[in-house]
């Protein structure tokens, strides 16, 4: 297996995890607020809309937590090793 | 093939094909189309045709409109050019809005071929009396189309069946109709101006390879075996189980599935959807095809759907079916957002990042009518507004532009017409809009806020970056230091100049070689008239003078100075 297919495999699950973690962090009623008023859906449509965006974005926040984590680990040695080059303690 | 018989052959097959000419240049004589049959050439062929009809049938003939001619005359020319005509129907980028309407109209009904060819047919195809298949055969077909007739039947296991075959000597006539049709569009793109954006050649030989692939019914079976996979999701809409031990190249055998006709029906109250849900449901699976399956049926006309006993819809007929890529439902995704959501704006940028719109065109003034069009619609009230109108006319301000719209999303376009026409028939309170912009704006929704639809692009680049980073350093400390030491060369090459260099050198060989060829030749003259020198020397330099002299005028003869 290619390491680059690998390495995309696992950074494009881990970036969409934390958009999909950005994402329901937001103030998100404000947003569906503002949708509402723009597009002529119904209530119970906007729910549905809602609801279903919502769930999706819950599914990928999850479905891509591991490699996240993984990528956060990886960045945080990365950063840490070039601020602290070790030798002195 | 001997080269003889290979004459012979393509001697026959331009003798079928003169003989095709001269049917098609008769029907379009006797429906009023002399001019075209004349510029297209196809007069030429015409002696017999102008004994057998008068001018007065003509001109008889030519008082219908123009589309309603055309029309009658695909019908009258047979299969491949009533199916070119439905192909045609799809296009309003190329024909005009009435002659749309009427090859839209285009009826594939023909004569039916006798039960007993259907029995050889059945016999050949199954390797075994169709009586060890079916219990019983309707001798009346249910059907007759040019493709292909359709009976009812009763396999021997007791299940109620259609048996679909196809048309014998369907390929022959077919391919002969190609090969003229591909002649007429040669013709036209070489010699008409202003017909250069239709493209006639693709566009024949785009039809060809559709209308190969419909005939192998192969291909149909397989399509409804998609498209029954997709359904797993819609409870109320149904299609007939393929049985495919029995299918072939020229037969299918699908379940018959007992219902009414969708435009038949006059009583809604014993079913237990009513006609309003019916039309939503119609609408929303051809959304639901043509943006999450990217496989829908382009020709969802009344005929193609049923209402079963149990209310179910039943969807009928899969020859002819459209597939789109992932890209280009993105486009059209956006094309049709823009266009229920009255945002003109968004109708040019999507266009423009599809890449349709022409370097040449004026951007200005497209946004401008686009906003037009737009207001235009804006102000009808949501049951006033036709959705196959505002397809249209937005085509045509496309059009006007130059932006050539792809087919596929006309067939589309098209598609949502004719399933917006059948809604309206058995519900003419239907709303599309209502129908169409909440499911669009929400799959929109959906896929912009869905992260996994970006975050793989912007890692390939990503790594493409690092990529470009990680190489990057040690090429241009490369770079510098051959710079450094003088070390760099730069190549620029010229074709023209490679070419002349090329010819130049060869030249300068050629008047070095002649130079040669008279010097040995004066030298064996000389030698020849002197006695200190053996008599073959001089008769063997003037050999070789003779064939250099030679190789020197093959040259030239070759590089076409002479």
């Amino acid at each position: 297996m290619s390491y680059r297919f690998l390495w995309k495999q696992i950074a494009s699950r881990a970036l969409s995890s934390a958009v999909a973690k950005a994402l329901l962090t937001l103030d998100r009623d404000e947003l569906w607020k503002r949708l509402s008023r723009t597009e002529k859906f119904t209530p119970e449509q906007m729910e549905k809309l809602r609801a279903d965006i919502e769930a999706r974005l819950s599914e990928v926040e999850e479905s891509g937590r591991k490699e996240r984590d993984l990528i956060a680990q990886v960045m945080h040695e990365l950063v840490s090793g070039i601020i602290k080059p070790g030798g002195k303690t | 093939m001997s080269s003889s018989l290979y004459r012979f052959f393509l001697l026959q097959r331009s003798y079928k094909k003169f003989r095709r000419y001269r049917d098609i240049a008769g029907v379009l004589a006797r429906h009023g189309f002399a001019d075209v049959a004349t510029r297209t050439g196809l007069s030429r062929l015409w002696k017999g045709v102008r004994r057998a009809v008068s001018l007065g049938r003509w001109q008889e003939r030519a008082t219908p409109s123009f589309g309603a001619r055309l029309r009658a005359a695909c019908e009258q020319l047979g299969p491949t050019f009533i199916k070119f005509g439905q192909v045609l129907a799809n296009r309003p980028d190329l024909l005009p809005p009435e002659v749309i309407r009427e090859l839209a109209r285009l009826q594939d009904q023909v004569p039916p071929f006798p039960f007993e060819m259907v029995e050889a047919i059945l016999a050949q195809e199954l390797k075994q009396v169709p009586g060890d298949v079916f219990a019983d055969i309707e001798r009346q077909p249910l059907a007759a189309a040019s493709i292909a007739q359709v009976h009812r039947a009763r396999l021997i296991s007791g299940e109620d069946v259609v048996v679909k075959v196809k048309r014998p000597g369907l390929e022959k006539v077919v391919r002969d109709d190609l090969a003229v049709l591909r002649d007429i569009a040669g013709y036209i793109e070489e010699n008409f101006d202003g017909v250069e954006h239709m493209h006639p050649r693709q566009l024949v030989d785009e039809f060809a390879r559709t209308f190969t692939q419909e005939m192998d019914l192969r291909n149909e079976v397989r399509n409804m075996e998609r498209f029954a996979a997709c359904l797993v999701g819609e409870p109320n809409v149904r299609i007939p189980r393929t049985f495919d031990d029995l299918c072939t190249e020229n037969l299918i055998v699908m379940e018959f599935l007992k219902g009414t006709k969708v435009t038949a029906v006059t009583d809604w109250t014993i079913f237990p959807l009513s006609p309003k849900e019916i039309s939503e449901i119609g609408t929303r699976l051809l959304l639901r095809s043509v943006f999450e399956f990217r496989f829908y049926h382009a020709d969802p006309h009344p005929g193609n759907f049923l209402i079963a006993e149990d209310g179910k819809v039943c969807l009928l007929d899969f020859g002819m079916m459209g597939y789109i890529s992932e890209a280009r439902m993105e486009e059209m995704l956006s094309f049709m957002v823009a266009l229920v959501s009255n945002d003109s704006g968004m109708l040019v940028d999507s266009l423009h990042e599809a890449g349709l719109v022409p370097a040449s065109a004026d951007i200005r003034s497209l946004r401008r009518d686009a906003e037009i069009m737009m207001d235009r619609f804006s102000t009808l009230s949501i049951g006033a507004l036709r959705l196959d109108e505002l397809i249209r006319t937005s085509v045509e301000v496309m059009y006007r532009h130059k932006v050539s719209l792809p087919s596929d999303l006309l067939m589309v376009g098209r598609a949502l017409g004719t399933m917006e026409g059948l809604a309206r028939q058995i519900y003419p309170e239907f709303e599309p809009l209502a129908a169409v912009q909440p499911y669009l704006i929400s799959l929109f929704l959906n896929r912009a806020l869905d992260p996994t639809q970006h975050s793989s692009q912007i890692v390939d680049v990503a790594l493409d970056w690092l990529s470009f980073g990680r190489t990057f350093p040690k090429e241009l400390s490369q770079l510098v230091r051959r710079v450094r030491d003088g070390d760099l060369t730069i190549k620029v090459e010229d074709e023209n100049t490679l070419v002349a260099a090329h010819e130049k050198a060869a030249s300068i060989n050629r008047l070095a070689a002649a130079v040669l060829a008279g010097a040995g030749v004066a030298a064996s003259m000389w030698m020849g008239g002197s006695d200190r020198f053996p008599e073959w020397l001089s008769s063997a330099s003037l050999a070789a003078s003779f064939l250099v002299a030679l190789w020197v005028v093959l040259g030239i003869r070759k590089s076409g100075g002479m």
